[in-house]
């Protein structure tokens, strides 16, 4: 699976935690937009993915999640107009 | 289009039974998987909070927590101080040199900042009179990092096994009731067997009947077998089901709407409740500015007289100098920084000579240095909040450090023209100008006393006998590039 979100407003914003079906498969990746991170998953029918990013101080917009699975088209999680500090959400793949 | 034929798995068996035992049947192997799902769910629950999941999450706060800088403003002269890369230039970090450059071949060759060799440095120099000096310097820093959340000030975050059981236990009631009226009687779906769409669809239904305890169903896939998966697969077969048009299904669906909204409200933990990464990143470098952080250092250099070839104009009284050995000097240092203020302390032993056909001589150099962040450059405070140094964008603000450094050379051993045991003291005052991480410089009022050498002339008259003197010197100041 390939995790990723993007943004607009700039800077870095830290992945905190990233759970695929109740597992921790992620956290403490900081980059910039576009985010990704790919990691491993038990096969399932569906993939319930949340997530938190982390942006302290800062405003951020246009905040949107995809997710590929097996190298397959990315399919949109989860989006929000705006964010402040942090944006923790969810959506299934 | 061909229609997939699909239908309620177990239902062959479930329709032999009267309606109402039916109904009881379903009812009790919903609340049996419901009771395997939540054990699950408290066993991936409590896994997020075990301690090697706070270990890593301390681990990775540290990763990202720049450190200072290895040694703040130590004196790059010393044995302590290395450099990251390489610095290179006129006077600089190699001390009485003309140019030099000091470099750490293991960065330069790819490996990480982490690496036990990052810190050994080579020092190459020409310093004056075609002399060279080549050396190496290893800095070792005390390896002081928090090893727990209680050391940073922090709760350990707990896991609330109760409360959790009870916030999943709150949902069976509504569980069993959309498996027993909803799920167990699930349409089936319609559409092209070859539409991936449809087949996916198919798969999800699956899950969620095997997700209810549906007799005969079965997980189609390993990681199906999970609350949060189950529940996402109940609302997706539900709502794709609602498309269906069937007038009975559609009626308990709305019979169970209620269930239906709890099952949807339901989230899983997230550790990240009690302390977020930010927080524990910024409690990492608090401690670390408020900790004493010590370095050793030790240094070999060793400076050469040059070779010369060729017509000696002094041939009969004098050679010429063939790469002799002129000075050799071993040095360890003890550095130590805390907040603004460092200090080091060091020794250095070996053996010195003026000319190269002399004997060399002992001797013993200890020296001590003391610097003090003193001042921001340019507006706002030099300490944030905290009392720590600011940093904008994660680099310290510029700033001036003010310093001493004191180096002196007491001979061992002496010839009989020298008239001290004092080979040279130097006293400097400094302010290192830190404008960023590329770019640094000293200005600094050194007061040194070197030997000076009267040489014998016996043809004089009277004749002129070798002494050997301190003579004293006080630049009105100098210019020192400490990083280009």
């Amino acid at each position: 699976m390939v995790f990723e979100v993007r943004w607009a407003g700039g800077g870095t914003a830290t992945l905190e935690e990233l759970l695929d079906n109740q597992r921790l498969v992620g956290a403490g990746v900081t980059e910039s937009s576009p985010l990704e991170h790919p990691y491993r998953a038990t096969a399932a029918t569906t993939h319930v993915v949340r997530w938190v990013l982390s942006f302290p101080g800062r405003k951020l917009t246009n905040l949107a999640a995809k997710a590929r699975k097996n190298g397959g088209p990315a399919k949109p999680l989860k989006s929000a107009g705006e964010a402040t500090g942090r944006w923790a959400a969810e959506g299934d793949h | 289009m061909r229609v997939v034929p699909m239908i309620a798995a177990g239902a062959v068996g479930a329709l032999a039974l009267p309606a109402g035992a039916r109904a009881q049947a379903e009812g009790r192997a919903a609340s049996a998987m419901f009771e395997r799902l939540k054990a699950g769910a408290l066993a991936d629950a409590r896994s997020l909070f075990e301690p090697e999941q706070r270990e890593k999450m301390l681990v990775e706060a540290r990763s990202q927590t720049p450190l200072p800088d290895r040694v703040a403003a130590l004196d790059p002269e010393s044995a302590a101080a290395t450099v990251d890369r390489a610095t290179l230039g006129l006077k600089t970090d190699v001390k009485g040199a003309e140019a030099g450059i000091v470099f750490a071949p293991a960065i330069l060759f790819g490996q990480g900042p982490e690496s036990a060799l990052a810190a050994l440095n080579v020092v190459f120099a020409a310093l004056q009179g075609e002399q060279t000096r080549v050396g190496v310097k290893y800095a070792w820093q005390s390896p002081l990092e928090p090893q727990s959340f209680t050391a940073l000030g922090l709760k350990e975050c707990p896991f609330d096994a109760a409360a959790f059981t009870g916030h999943v236990e709150g949902l069976r009631s509504h569980f069993v009731a959309v498996c027993e009226k909803v799920v167990a009687s699930l349409p089936p779906v319609a559409g092209d067997a070859d539409d991936e769409d449809v087949r996916h669809a198919v798969r999800v239904r699956q899950a969620a009947q095997a997700g209810c305890g549906v007799a005969g169903a079965t997980f189609p896939e390993p990681g199906d077998a999970v609350l949060d998966p189950v529940l996402a697969n109940i609302r997706k077969a539900v709502a794709r089901a609602k498309e269906s048009g069937d007038a009975a299904f559609l009626e308990r669906i709305a019979t169970t709407a209620a269930s239906l909204a709890r099952l949807e409200e339901y989230r899983f933990v997230s550790r990240w409740g009690c302390q977020t990464a930010d927080l524990v990143a910024e409690r990492v470098r608090e401690w670390r500015w408020n900790s004493r952080r010590v370095t050793w250092g030790a240094a070999a250099t060793t400076d050469f007289f040059p070779r010369k070839f060729g017509f000696n104009p002094a041939e009969g009284t004098s050679e010429l100098p063939g790469g002799e050995v002129k000075v050799w000097e071993l040095r360890a240092e003890r550095a130590q920084r805390l907040r603004r203020t460092e200090w080091a302390l060091g020794v250095g032993g070996g053996e010195r000579r003026q000319a190269f056909d002399e004997k060399r001589y002992g001797y013993l150099a200890p020296s001590f240095y003391l610097a003090h962040i003193a001042f921001r450059l340019g507006r706002g405070t030099l300490l944030d909040a905290k009392r720590i140094l600011r940093e904008v964008d994660g680099k310290p603000v510029p700033h001036v450090s003010l310093g001493l450094a004191v180096d002196a050379e007491l001979a061992l051993s002496r010839p009989d023209t020298q008239d001290t045991s004092l080979n040279s003291l130097e006293c400097k005052a400094f302010m290192d100008f830190k404008i960023s991480d590329t770019l640094s410089f000293r200005l600094g009022v050194p007061v040194k006393g070197e030997l000076a050498v009267r040489k014998a002339d016996t043809s004089a008259t009277p004749a002129v006998t070798e002494l050997r003197k301190i003579q004293w010197s006080v630049p009105v100041f100098v210019v020192t590039v400490l990083k280009l």
